[in-house]
């Protein structure tokens, strides 16, 4: 099999490493959430669940401006 | 009334109770997602279709904080009339497709033929609303016939119920796709639901798809 040039090998270590920072923070966001979904409960859902709904009206807005709320 | 005795608490709003498999979720706001997803499975429940709620809205649904541009619903396979009848129920409560016009009959029966015949999917927005919306196509795979046969039920402050595939299913799956997001969701769903997660089924699914499961127990 062909050597990689020095330069390239250092470039896939890299973007590996990256690769599995990138998964510990993922995992460890998802059990931080879970976990405060667990601790908060209903708070938790009151919080997520108003920001949800802000978001939606501020995209409809934003597409309601720009006409594109309609379907084709 | 859900009896304490044969449940199990998830957290303060959500309890399980593993004879039937119900989760009940008590929550203040029901968002967009929320709406719809009520919205179209009362109309498939009261048209007498069988289906399951599956990817990013069941993880959604059970708090995790993000959105979604779909909420994806896989039905068993329905004769043409039945389909009709779907879409002038659809139809009344405000819902139309992307792909086509429900209020007329050979538009419908495209979408039928063209779209769910050939295992594609159709997308239903509500009152104009193109984001977010219903993602519906029917059952094709073993795995949607296992979300649908074996769905766990979700009943939304005591009056709204849902049919989800099953946790373990879900969260297998999730780790199959392996994108950012789907990793999220599995990792998110199996730590809330720990304690009534069946090992027995997640290594019956993750030996069926060559899944390894060490990242749930990192």
């Amino acid at each position: 099999m062909e050597q990689l040039p020095k330069s390239r090998s250092i470039v896939i270590e890299e973007v590996e490493k990256d690769r599995e920072h990138n998964l510990r923070s993922i995992i460890e966001h998802a059990i931080w959430e879970a976990c405060m979904c667990k601790r908060l409960g209903r708070e938790w859902f009151r919080i997520r669940d108003q920001w949800l709904e802000d978001s939606w009206k501020a995209d409809i807005l934003f597409l309601e401006k720009n006409g594109f709320h309609r379907a084709c | 009334m859900v009896s304490i005795v044969e449940t199990i608490r998830i957290t303060n709003n959500i309890l399980f109770k593993p004879s039937d498999k119900t989760l009940f979720l008590e929550k203040e706001i029901l968002t967009i997602e929320d709406r719809l997803a009520i919205m179209f499975s009362k109309t498939l429940n009261d048209i007498g279709i069988r289906y399951s709620i599956v990817a990013g809205y069941v993880a959604i649904l059970f708090g995790r904080a993000r959105r979604s541009d779909d909420i994806d619903f896989i039905s068993e396979r329905i004769e043409q009339d039945k389909f009709l009848k779907l879409c002038v129920s659809l139809m009344k409560q405000g819902f139309n497709s992307l792909q086509g016009n429900l209020d007329t009959i050979d538009s419908v029966k495209k979408l039928y033929n063209e779209y769910l015949l050939s295992d594609l999917s159709i997308r239903f927005y509500y009152n104009n609303y193109v984001l977010p919306n219903i993602k519906y196509r029917f059952e094709k795979t073993l795995l949607h016939r296992v979300s649908i046969e074996k769905a766990y039920s979700v009943v939304i402050n005591s009056m709204h119920k849902l049919m989800i595939s099953p946790l373990e299913l879900q969260i297998v799956y999730k780790l199959y796709l392996g994108s950012d997001k789907d990793l999220s969701d599995a990792i998110y769903l199996y730590n809330l639901f720990k304690e009534i997660i069946d090992w027995r089924e997640l290594e019956k699914w993750s030996s069926y798809l060559r899944v390894d499961l060490s990242l749930l127990r990192k």
